[in-house]
């Protein structure tokens, strides 16, 4: 053989795909031929040396251990095996009538109990609040452990579960029973307004009452939002119904910042100030803030 | 009966019925064709073994899907192939290229051996792959190594890389030839 052969060939000598015919020839031509063998060792040399690296850099059992450990715990919750295919045929047969019965649930007349406490809290809100006649500072903190406890003034009771609601209560009345669940006043003669969260069940007089949504929801910060048009004299302003003043009130929701726009400029939603009859330009001085010691009404979301 | 003997289809329908230990198996059949099929994409061997992994647990996330009239191979290799995808275009860093060697990012694997000698083999050996891989086209490099490391025949490269098989056959005549004369002026070099 004295033509060299296609190197394409040459580079296939130990590939065991080359048929047994091509490779007789080739090695009786390399038998003879120095540039051609020179060639070939070159090429196997290049392509061992590049097998034993990766055979180095690759070990064994990473890759697999790595990999079933994360199927071990994939599979403890869901297996991809025949019986879950069965089971999510049963899923999909049931699906349309649990659908039908939480829709008749969600908009039964009925109200659903929305809370189910798993904490109460309970803060003196007032400067005149007394416990078993007893004056307490505004803030503190009311340890619940001995009941029935007498409550004089006001005090915001948080209930903290999958939601978190607070009340205010305003007056006079008797604690029996603040244990899960189950918040139980007796002899009141007091206010109950929600200023936080969607609903509380609480017993009042032996008699269950729900303290429902009130049309203004109070005890949250309302905070300018940075670029808004009319400067807002404070950074934070906190509106009560009942109180005489702005009261710091320790509630356990986030706050919900509030755009406020200080001018006569038509607002994305409705919002009505009641100014006092003496004021002549009620939300247009933008130095003026203007909630301050006004009462409040907001329509909309 | 060894598990070596077991067919991809019999231990994908043992893993099926609920065994999945099974999986265990042919993760350990073909973790090193994924394993090298990604080195000729990616320069970070951390990135290769969680991808790798990635690939597996993501298989067997899809066992119920796979044809069983197809080949494992080349579904296991489509799966890596789309995470990779994902992965890089997530994270620029890894975008297949011909950078400079030195520019290789080495991290050591968590499950490396300990023994800093066997590490500093590893290490090497790695570098000195990313450095033979990236001599080579783009093209040329997921051919060259189903073949090469893997001894995957010809027509299943095919199939898995969704080429003509002429198409491979020459790439994987073009890797090697490249790969000789790139060693020698490595050599010469050094």
């Amino acid at each position: 053989m004295k033509k060299c052969p296609d190197k394409k060939l040459l580079f296939s000598l130990d590939d065991p795909e080359l048929s047994i015919d091509d490779r007789v020839k080739l090695e009786s031509h390399l038998q003879n031929c120095v540039k051609c063998r020179k060639l070939a060792a070159e090429a196997r040399a290049a392509e061992e040396e590049f097998k034993s690296r990766v055979a180095t850099a690759f070990v064994p059992g990473i890759i697999k251990n790595a990999a079933m450990q994360q199927i071990r715990l994939a599979a403890k919750s869901k297996a991809p095996t025949e019986k879950s295919e069965r089971r999510s045929t049963w899923f999909w047969i049931l699906a349309p009538g649990i659908a039908v019965i939480l829709f008749a649930a969600l908009f039964s007349s009925k109200p659903v109990h929305r809370h189910n406490a798993v904490m109460v809290n309970c803060h003196a809100s007032s400067e005149n609040s007394k416990v078993n006649n007893q004056s307490i500072e505004f803030g503190h903190q009311i340890q619940m452990q001995q009941l029935p406890m007498k409550l004089e003034g006001n005090f915001v009771f948080t209930m903290v579960a999958t939601h978190t609601s607070s009340f205010e209560h305003s007056g006079v009345s008797e604690l029996i029973d603040a244990s899960f669940e189950n918040l139980e006043f007796a002899n009141a003669s007091a206010t109950f307004t929600l200023i936080s969260g969607n609903q509380i069940r609480v017993k009042i007089n032996g008699q269950n009452r729900e303290i429902d949504i009130c049309p203004m929801r109070v005890g949250r910060s309302l905070r300018p939002r940075q670029g808004v048009r009319g400067q807002v004299a404070s950074d934070s302003v906190t509106v009560h119904e009942n109180a005489s003043g702005p009261a710091e009130l320790n509630i356990a929701s986030a706050p919900v910042e509030l755009e406020i726009i200080a001018s006569d400029t038509p607002l994305p939603v409705e919002v009505n100030v009641t100014a006092p009859a003496s004021s002549e330009k009620p939300v247009t001085d933008e130095t003026v803030n203007p909630f301050l010691d006004k009462p409040l009404i907001l329509n909309g979301n | 009966m060894n598990n070596e003997n077991f067919s991809d289809n019999e231990l994908i329908k043992s893993v099926l019925e609920g065994d999945i230990e099974k999986f265990g198996d042919l993760i350990e059949r073909y973790e090193k064709l994924v394993f090298s099929f990604l080195l000729a994409r990616l320069k970070n061997l951390q990135e290769v073994e969680d991808i790798a992994q990635e690939t597996f647990v993501k298989a067997f996330r899809h066992l119920k899907s796979f044809d069983c009239n197809k080949k494992f191979t080349a579904w296991l290799l489509t799966i890596s192939r789309n995470i990779l995808i994902d992965h890089v275009r997530k994270n620029s860093r890894s975008v297949p290229s011909t950078d400079l060697v030195t520019e290789v990012l080495l991290k050591d694997s968590e499950n490396e051996d300990t023994n800093p000698q066997i590490m500093n083999l590893r290490r090497e050996s790695w570098r000195r792959v990313v450095e033979m891989i990236n001599s080579l086209p783009e093209e040329v490099r997921e051919p060259f190594v189903l073949r090469v490391v893997n001894e995957m025949a010809y027509q299943d490269i095919a199939e898995a890389l969704d080429l003509p098989l002429q198409t491979v056959k020459n790439r994987i005549f073009k890797a090697r030839s490249m790969l000789r004369e790139k060693r020698d002026q490595y050599e010469e070099m050094s």
